[in-house]
């Protein structure tokens, strides 16, 4: 279990990470999103073990990882840009990987060989295209055989063939092997439909952390046609997010259960009301909204 | 507790080697030079023992000529190479993921670096022992010196790069930071020293010795330049001297590479790309930066500006180059820690520094301390020399230096002192360009002084002073003038006595001889061109062996007592001097006492060094001297000596002058 307490980040006056608090249970998938420089990639540098933060502690199983060889033995790591000596192919990355990971495995390599055919094992990786490069670091990452896998925009730069590939081969770990995949991304189309743990990043603090289920258990969106074509005074302690009209409907983002907003909208006897989920891209507009993120209508 | 293997990881030291390997190649070429000339050094025809001095002579000079360029050029470029992952976040990143502690990636990174000196040195080692064996030469001392004469450089050059490396975020900074650091020392004391020249009246570069041993000692350049071979081709014995140098060097080395790595355990790896990379030290560089910058362009603004304004004393506009420079240098110092050029917002910092440059300027310039006025009570003088006062005739005490203890010297010294702290003002003739020029103009014979004024006080403590100014030939005419001061000093006995000594160096050793304390026994030669009238030229005679040497030796010092011979005149032209000397130098060759040299080993090979000659004028008024000449036959009714202001009436000329 990855567990990150109170940590403060500062670069040159600047905080980047400001008493930030998550946790990623072992054999998740858990995604964190958040907007530009919100803080995603640095404390992704403090689970890989290259930062050292200010204040708090960054623990895997509750050893810290900064310092801490045996830790860092079991994760490996995907960086949005990849490092490679200069004139290194794949295969010499491998035998250097080998010297540093003792669960490198050998057979896992070749096996993946055919998985990553587009890369050529002894092309120098600066010839290979940005895709290809992602490529050979998964097929270099996975056979480290990491039980926590750190991933910052992983698929970007990968062909849709690819990317669904990849996922595949990582769900296929944390179900095989109970591997932890914590992983970075602005897709989130994409992360809704493999991680069952979501962190909301802002500001360097985690807002919402939570299982992707819950979260979308949390909010929910509600097209209702009231009698009147404006809507009623909504009650105050209704957590309303957003509320739109398009014609007579109004869609009404709420904070809440689905069932518990259908019965309190229930008393103003709406001709139509419908409890819709939100999806996880939807979450992350309405929750950062509150942020100074909202995303403002452009008007031309 | 961290296994070994944390602390050095055998692939990343592989991967060293492999990725890096044109540097030890090229390293390993350069050396090669030992074995490959060495067959060359000696010929067929030598003897055995002349054979193996020529090539331990040989291994010696490669060792003590190549080592320290060398290591010093290769010490950076290795650093570079090893240490490259720190210089961008990318690589950062790469490395401290690893399953590595710092110590392990640091201990693997150095030891791999040290192995690109240390491993081609060894092959090397043995490549020329074989060639030696195969010449029949056994010297495997002087090859095992040389190896550690070279591992002993490579230790402190390699881990004070490393060392320089550790605080820096740029590759591009780490050379420029590796340079300047191993001369920062030595030019920043010349640069203290030309900016005290600027600002305060009297001061002499050689006022603060201790902060120049203090800046020699850390500029290892400086320190590592006095290994030297020794050698003599008599004795067929060589060896390296200043070994010492090197040992305390490479504990140094040691010392910087363990300060290495506690900088890189602290190290803050979100610092990578920029140019300084450990947070307390941006400070120390910010005001450092600008500190150096204000001095060094403060000094070349002043020097523009002045030159060109024919300025050559200007204090306000001394004060306002540096205060400038100080401003500029902040700012970029700024630039260079922030990448940016938006960085005028941090102009308090810049006030701050600026105010302190403009208060020690000012300081400086109103001699707070009083070390313009300062002069030493005298009682608390132990000794006085003055130096710069060229005088005439020209003979062995024509450029001397005059140092004494005698009371009479020393109260005369602190009299032209005292004229010389009066003339600050008044006729300073780099004061204004128009009192020098307008003294330029004058017809009247002068004289350029650049004298200087050293105090050996009875605390042991120095104090040295220097001056440039011009007198006049007028002034001699003044009692209370510089000229006359100069010219009472000059011809006080003491200072005569002092002046007539004339150091000879042997080897790197000054032996002392004094004209007035000669032994007459160990006198050589005594000789002195005369005027032959029959022939209108001069003709060399020389003093008859014996104890006519000892005779016409103590005639020259009853004279020099009476104060008839050894007479100094500050001016060539003054007619005094024409009246009252001739152009008839005696020259003394004299043989240096057997303990002066017999311990000195020479290092260039050189014979003959234990004889010194002195000179000294005759004059007409000599007449112990004249006596003396003329019992031993010296001097006869043609063969005689005439005056300065004959010979010029003669208009002779050195075609004249027949030996």
């Amino acid at each position: 279990m990855i567990e990150v307490r109170h940590v403060v980040k500062t670069f040159d006056h600047f905080k980047a990470l400001q008493n930030l608090n998550m946790t990623v249970k072992d054999g998740s998938i858990y995604g964190l999103v958040g907007p530009n420089g919100a803080g995603k990639s640095t404390i992704l540098r403090h689970i890989t073990g290259i930062l050292r933060q200010d204040e708090g502690q960054v623990l895997v199983d509750g050893a810290p990882v900064y310092e801490n060889p045996a830790v860092k033995a079991r994760i490996s790591s995907i960086p949005d840009d990849i490092y490679y000596f200069p004139s290194a192919s794949t295969r010499d990355m491998m035998r250097f990987l080998k010297g540093f990971y003792r669960r490198f495995d050998m057979a896992r390599y070749r096996a993946l060989k055919d998985v990553f055919q587009t890369v050529k094992e002894t092309t120098p990786m600066r010839r290979l295209s940005k895709g290809m490069q992602k490529q050979a670091a998964f097929w270099l990452s996975m056979s480290c055989r990491p039980d926590i896998l750190v991933l910052d925009e992983p698929v970007d730069g990968l062909d849709p063939v690819m990317r669904r590939q990849v996922w595949s081969l990582l769900m296929g770990d944390v179900s095989e092997h109970g591997t932890t995949v914590l992983v970075s991304s602005h897709n989130l189309r994409e992360l809704e439909d493999v991680c069952d743990h979501v962190g909301i990043l802002s500001h360097g603090t985690v807002l919402v952390e939570r299982s992707l289920a819950d979260l979308q258990d949390n909010v929910v969106k509600m097209q209702v046609v009231f009698q009147d074509r404006e809507a009623p005074a909504l009650p105050p302690d209704l957590d309303v997010l957003h509320i739109s009209q398009i014609g007579r409907i109004h869609t009404i983002i709420v904070r809440g259960s689905a069932a518990d907003v259908t019965t309190r909208l229930a008393v103003f006897s709406p001709i139509l009301m419908e409890a819709l989920p939100l999806t996880l891209e939807e979450i992350f507009i309405y929750e950062l909204g509150g942020e100074d993120y909202a995303v403002r209508e452009i008007i031309l | 507790m961290p296994s070994v293997k944390s602390y050095f990881n055998p692939t990343l030291f592989r991967k060293n080697f492999a990725r890096f390997w044109p540097i030890w190649v090229v390293y390993l070429l350069i050396c090669l030079s030992l074995p490959l000339f060495l067959p060359n050094v000696f010929s067929i025809f030598d003897s055995a023992e002349e054979r193996r001095y020529r090539v331990i002579k040989f291994i010696f000079e490669h060792a003590t000529s190549v080592s320290v360029p060398l290591s010093c050029v290769f010490g950076i470029l290795v650093a570079m190479a090893v240490f490259s992952y720190l210089y961008s976040s990318r690589s950062v990143g790469f490395a401290h993921t690893l399953p590595m502690r710092r110590e392990g990636l640091f201990l693997t990174s150095y030891l791999s670096g040290f192995c690109f000196f240390l491993f081609p040195l060894v092959l090397v080692f043995v490549i020329s022992l074989l060639v030696c064996a195969s010449m029949g030469v056994t010297c495997v001392g002087a090859l095992l010196t040389w190896l550690l004469v070279h591992l002993l450089c490579t230790l402190f050059f390699y881990s004070f790069a490393v060392f320089c490396a550790m605080f820096t975020g740029h590759i591009l900074a780490l050379p420029a930071f590796y340079i300047i650091f191993n001369v920062l020392a030595l030019s920043v004391n010349s640069i203290l020293q030309m900016v005290l020249e600027y600002f305060l009246y009297g001061y002499s570069w050689g006022s603060f010795a201790a902060l120049s041993t203090v800046a020699h000692w850390l500029t290892p350049a400086s320190v590592l330049s006095q290994i030297n071979c020794t050698s003599s081709s008599t004795t067929f014995t060589a060896a390296i001297t200043g070994m010492e140098y090197a040992l305390l060097y490479a504990v140094f080395g040691i010392v910087f590479a363990v300060l290495a790595l506690l900088v890189y355990r602290r190290r803050q790896l979100e610092f990578a790309g920029d140019v300084v990379a450990v947070r307390w030290v941006r400070p120390i560089f910010r005001y450092g930066f600008a500190a150096c910058f204000a001095m060094v362009m403060g000094c070349a603004l002043y020097a523009v500006f002045s030159n060109n304004m024919y300025l050559y004393s200007s204090a306000p506009l001394l004060i306002f180059s540096f205060v400038l420079c100080g401003i500029i240098g902040y700012f970029l110092a700024e630039m260079l820690l922030q990448k940016s050029f938006r960085v005028f917002r941090r102009w308090k910092g810049c006030t701050v520094f600026s105010v302190c440059v403009l208060a020690l300027c000012l300081c400086l310039a109103f001699d707070v301390t009083g070390y313009s006025t300062r002069i030493p009570s005298n009682q608390k003088i132990a000794s006085v020399s003055i130096s710069g006062i060229d005088s005439a005739p020209y003979d062995s005490a024509y450029h001397n230096q005059i140092t004494s203890d005698d009371p009479e010297v020393i109260a005369q010294i602190l009299s032209v002192h005292q004229t010389f702290i009066s003339l600050q003002d008044a006729d300073n003739p780099y004061a204004s360009s128009y009192s020098y020029l307008a003294s330029t103009l004058t017809a009247t014979p002068q004289t350029s002084l650049s004298s200087t004024i050293t105090y050996t006080l009875t605390s042991g403590a120095v104090m040295t002073r220097a001056y440039n100014t011009t007198v006049l030939l007028s002034g001699l005419n003044a009692d209370d003038s510089l000229a006359s001061q100069l010219q009472t000093l000059l011809n006080l006995p003491a200072a005569k006595a002092s002046a007539y000594v004339v150091n000879k160096y042997v080897g790197d050793q000054m032996v002392p001889c004094a004209l007035l304390d000669l032994d007459p026994a160990r006198i050589t030669s005594i000789s002195i061109p005369l005027y032959d009238t029959a022939t209108d030229t001069w003709i060399s005679t020389e003093c008859p062996v014996g104890d006519a040497r000892k005779q016409l030796y103590a005639a020259i010092l009853a004279d020099f007592d009476e104060g008839t011979i050894g007479v100094r005149y500050l001016f060539d032209q003054d007619p005094e001097r024409l009246a009252h000397t001739c152009p008839n130098d005696f020259t003394i060759v004299y043989a240096l006492p057997a303990a002066a040299t017999s311990d000195i080993v020479d290092v260039y090979d050189m014979q003959d060094s234990s004889y010194t000659q002195l000179t000294i004028t005759m004059t007409p008024d000599a007449a112990h001297t004249i006596s003396a000449m003329k019992e031993l036959g010296m001097l006869t009714d043609t063969e005689i000596l005439i005056t300065n202001a004959d010979s010029l009436a003669k208009t002779l000329t050195e075609t004249d002058y027949v030996q």
